[in-house]
C-alpha cells in the first residue's frame, strides 16, 4: 500500500510539467544574430591575438559588412535555392585563389612585407594560414551551403561572409603592398584576385536580387 | 548510352586514372588502393550502373552530398594539422610529404568534390560520378583510419594501438555518405520504374 502511494506520487510529480507533446527546436529569430556575433567576435579576438592587426583588420571589415548586408537582406527573407550554384562556384574559385596564395607562400611574404606588424611570437606561418584560412573555412562554407539549401539564417550569413570576403581579401593583395616599407611588389594572390572579385560581385548581386517572397521567422 | 553520356564516362575515367596515377607516384600503394580503387574505380562502376542514366534529384541529393563534403574537408584539416602525409609515408615505402598531401587532398580532390555539388545542382551527369566517388571513399576509405593505418603502424614500428592523423573525424563524413548512397539508389530505382512505365504506355 505504501509502495503504491509512493508510485502514484512519483508518477504525478514526474509528469506534472513535462508531458510528451511534440515540440520543435524553435528559438526566437534574434538568437541567430546573437550566435553569429558571438562566434564572429570570438574568432576576431583570436585572429588579433595570434595573427595580429593585418589579418584581424581584414576580417573585421568582412564581418561588419557581411553582418550589415545580411541583416538588411537575407536575414528576414533568405536567399532562394537557385543562388547555391553561384555560391559553390565561389568556393571553387576561392580554392583556386588559395592555391596561388600557397604557391607563393602568402603568409611568409606578408610577414616579410610587414615585419613590425607581426612581431616575434606571432604564428602567422604558412601552416596556420592553410589550416585557418583555407581548409577549415572551406569545410564551413560547404556546411553553410546545407544551411542555404534549408533557408537557414546562419547559412545565409555565411553566404554574405563568402561573397564579401571574395572582394575584401583579394582587393587587399593590391592595397597592402602600397604600405610596405620596401616598395610595391608582387603579393601572392594578385594574379587570380580579379576572378574571385568577379565571383564576389556576382554573388552579392544574386543575394540581393534572389530572396524568398515571404519572410521566414525562424 | 548516348554520346553525351559516353563523353562523361570517358572524362570521369581520365580524371580517375589521372588522380590514381598521381597518387601512385607521390603517395605509394595505400592511398592508391584506398582512393584509386576503393573510391574512384568503384564509384565509376556504380555510377555507370545507377545515376549516369538517371541523374539524382538535386533536392534529395544535395543535403547529404554537401554535408559529406563539409565533414570531409574538416577531416582533411585534421589530417593536415597532424602531418598525415608523413605518417602514411612511414607505413608504406612511400615518400608522401605534407606538401604533396596538401596539393592532392587539400586542393586537387576538393576541386572535384566541390564542382560535384555544382554539377548535382545542375543535374549534370558529372555530379553522379563525383557523388559516387566521394560516398565510396567515405564508406571504404574512412574506416581505414581506425583499422588499417594504426594496425599497420604497430606491425611495422611496434608499440600499442594509438592515434593516427585523421582518426577523430574519420567516421563523421561516413554517416551522410551512406545517407547519400541510399538516396541515389532509391531515386535511381524510382526513375527507372517511371521510365519503364512510360515506355509501356
Amino acid at each position: 500500500m505504501i509502495e503504491n502511494k509512493f508510485n502514484v506520487k512519483l508518477h504525478e510529480h514526474l509528469n506534472y510539467f513535462l508531458d510528451d507533446e511534440r515540440l520543435y527546436f524553435n528559438p526566437p529569430a534574434w538568437v541567430n544574430i546573437l550566435a553569429v556575433m558571438s562566434i564572429a567576435g570570438t574568432l576576431l579576438i583570436a585572429v588579433f591575438i595570434y595573427f595580429r592587426a593585418i589579418p584581424g583588420m581584414l576580417l573585421t571589415i568582412n564581418v561588419v559588412i557581411a553582418l550589415v548586408a545580411w541583416y538588411s537582406t537575407t536575414y528576414k527573407r533568405p536567399a532562394k535555392r537557385r543562388v547555391i550554384p553561384v555560391y559553390i562556384l565561389a568556393i571553387i574559385v576561392m580554392l583556386l585563389h588559395s592555391g596561388e596564395l600557397h604557391f607563393g607562400s602568402y603568409a611568409d611574404r606578408l610577414v616579410a612585407l610587414f615585419p613590425n606588424s607581426f612581431g616575434e611570437l606571432v604564428i602567422f606561418t604558412e601552416y596556420w594560414f592553410i589550416l585557418t584560412f583555407v581548409l577549415t573555412p572551406t569545410a564551413f562554407y560547404l556546411l553553410a551551403a546545407v544551411g542555404l539549401f534549408y533557408h537557414n539564417k546562419m547559412g545565409n550569413f555565411m553566404a554574405w561572409w563568402l561573397f564579401i570576403w571574395s572582394i575584401v581579401f583579394p582587393a587587399s593583395h593590391y592595397i597592402l603592398p602600397l604600405f610596405a616599407s620596401n616598395g610595391y611588389g608582387y603579393l601572392p594572390g594578385m594574379i587570380s584576385a580579379p576572378f574571385i572579385i568577379v565571383m564576389g560581385v556576382v554573388g552579392v548581386r544574386i543575394l540581393v536580387t534572389h530572396q524568398l517572397d515571404e519572410e521566414i521567422v525562424l | 548510352m548516348t554520346i553525351r553520356e559516353n563523353v562523361y564516362v570517358l572524362l570521369a575515367a581520365i580524371i580517375g586514372l589521372g588522380f590514381t596515377g598521381h597518387l601512385h607516384l607521390t603517395a605509394d600503394w595505400i592511398p592508391t588502393v584506398v582512393i584509386g580503387l576503393g573510391a574512384l574505380a568503384t564509384g565509376w562502376v556504380l555510377w555507370i550502373r545507377t545515376s549516369l542514366k538517371y541523374p539524382t534529384n538535386p533536392k534529395l541529393l544535395l543535403p547529404p552530398y554537401l554535408l559529406t563534403a563539409a565533414l570531409l574537408m574538416l577531416h582533411i584539416a585534421e589530417e593536415y594539422a597532424f602531418d598525415f602525409g608523413n605518417h602514411i609515408a612511414s607505413i608504406t615505402t612511400g615518400k608522401w610529404t605534407t606538401e604533396e598531401f596538401l596539393w592532392s587532398l587539400g586542393f586537387g580532390f576538393p576541386l572535384i568534390w566541390v564542382f560535384g555539388a555544382y554539377a548535382i545542382a545542375k543535374r549534370n551527369p558529372f555530379g553522379g560520378f563525383a557523388s559516387w566517388f566521394i560516398f565510396c571513399g567515405m564508406l571504404l576509405g574512412e574506416p581505414t583510419h581506425l583499422v588499417l593505418f594504426p594496425v599497420r603502424e604497430i606491425m611495422l614500428h611496434g608499440g600499442g594501438y594509438g592515434y593516427f592523423p585523421g582518426m577523430w573525424t574519420a567516421l563523421a563524413p561516413l554517416v551522410p555518405g551512406v545517407w547519400g548512397i541510399w538516396v541515389i539508389l532509391k531515386d535511381t530505382h524510382h526513375q527507372r520504374r517511371q521510365s519503364v512505365a512510360i515506355e509501356r504506355s
